[in-house]
């Protein structure tokens, strides 16, 4: 029977990199809609 | 490693030159049905995680529908690969200076192993046995990896 | 002949009376605000294609638990109730950004021999999809957990991938103005995309 509480090694590599996915996407997509809205600000002042 | 070479080659392989020179089997066979594979690909992607989350579905069993759509995510995944690697040969030396390009391709190799290496081992016993959170947290995961590689797909157009 | 030339006619002033409904909206500034602008423009494309994943990806889900293709085990009278609410969801933000693109660029598109076959194709999908409801409501407590449905519901599953994958292709081909007004086109063709004597 699994315990509950403890990971196992796949449910704890699927934690760890499910977070980095989700912190990269955000980081890419904030930077892709910052750099737009610079272009824009740039654009119409 | 220097990939320049590459995808010049790739734009004179036969593939590249088919492609470059008839544009309606560059729309119709590579652009109309990457179409349609994304929306199988992208379906069977959300109506595993959106079970996942709780979202749609909640009195069918999670492990029924994470099995029955990677079946077809499979499927799908097969023929977005071919039509894309088609229209990829055509413009080869666009996409190598395109942003966007690279940013896909980087998000689909980490969607892949994602899938295969990592999602599919979790999901394949019984999800009873899984922490919810930590379901959850993958399916988040799951839909925001495809989104991005659909998303920059369509942007590699745009720019 | 006296009734074919009637007909020419009367599709002449239909294209006439669409082109000038076209320029009237291409006239309004909403419609020059969304062409003009890049990343509008662009932004409303992409949430039009890539909800494709959402509106189709369900639609195409309910057609395979009819064809026996996906989820046998689970009723089909569940998958289909289930999966229509988020279909729906995406055909509606398909249907205003779809909508939107269309405003955007009228005349383009109204003459375009794509976009009007998109239209007969959804146009056929939404019969087709009325009359698959109204069999699956009316047999589907005798076969619901077989994993199959009845031959007539299956050919109306196949027929609605079938003219989706269409509604797709030529929404796609809308792009290309390989059969515009402005090329070589044989008579029928012209008359069939639109075109309008000067």
């Amino acid at each position: 029977m699994t315990d509950k509480k403890a990971l196992t090694l796949i449910q704890k590599i699927a934690a760890t990199s499910s977070v980095a996915i989700i912190v990269a996407g955000i980081i890419y997509w904030s930077f892709q809609v910052q750099s737009v809205i610079e272009l824009l600000e740039m654009a119409y002042g | 490693m220097e990939l320049l070479p590459f995808f010049e080659w790739a734009e004179t392989s036969f593939l590249g030159y088919i492609g470059k020179t008839y544009g309606g089997v560059y729309a119709t066979f590579g652009q109309s049905i990457h179409l349609m594979s994304l929306a199988v690909l992208g379906g069977t992607v959300l109506v595993t995680d959106l079970r996942l989350l709780g979202v749609i579905m909640k009195d069918v069993p999670s492990e029924v529908v994470a099995d029955q759509a990677h079946k077809w995510f499979r499927i799908a995944l097969a023929f977005i690969l071919a039509t894309g690697i088609f229209m990829a040969a055509a413009v080869a030396q666009r996409m190598y200076y395109n942003d966007f390009f690279w940013a896909k391709m980087s998000a689909l190799l980490v969607g892949i192993i994602f899938v295969f290496a990592i999602k599919r081992p979790l999901l394949k016993g019984n999800h009873a046995d899984i922490q919810p959170w930590l379901l959850k947290l993958v399916a988040v995961a799951s839909i925001l990896i495809w989104f991005s590689v659909a998303a920059t797909g369509r942007w590699i157009g745009f720019s | 002949m006296c009734h074919q030339v009637r007909l020419g006619e009367v599709n002449s002033v239909i294209n006439e009376l669409l082109l000038q409904f076209a320029e009237w909206l291409y006239a309004t500034g909403g419609s020059r605000a969304i062409e003009e602008s890049f990343y509008l423009y662009n932004w409303i494309e992409a949430t039009h294609v890539l909800t494709i994943m959402l509106c189709l990806g369900m639609l195409v889900f309910i057609d395979l638990r009819m064809l026996g293709l996906a989820m046998p085990g689970v009723s089909a009278v569940k998958i289909s109730e289930r999966l229509n609410i988020p279909m729906m969801i995406g055909f509606i933000i398909m249907f205003i950004t779809g909508l939107l693109l269309f405003y955007a660029k009228p005349t383009y598109t109204i003459q375009s021999i794509w976009f009007r076959i998109k239209m007969v194709l959804l146009l056929v999908a939404f019969v087709n999809a009325v009359m698959f409801h109204k069999r699956l409501k009316a047999s589907a407590s005798t076969w619901e957990y077989e994993p199959k449905a009845p031959r007539r519901l299956q050919i109306s599953a196949a027929l609605s991938l079938g003219l989706w994958a269409g509604v797709v292709m030529t929404g796609r081909l809308i792009a290309y103005d390989w059969f515009h007004c402005y090329r070589e086109l044989p008579a029928w063709l012209g008359a069939a995309a639109g075109c309008v004597a000067d």
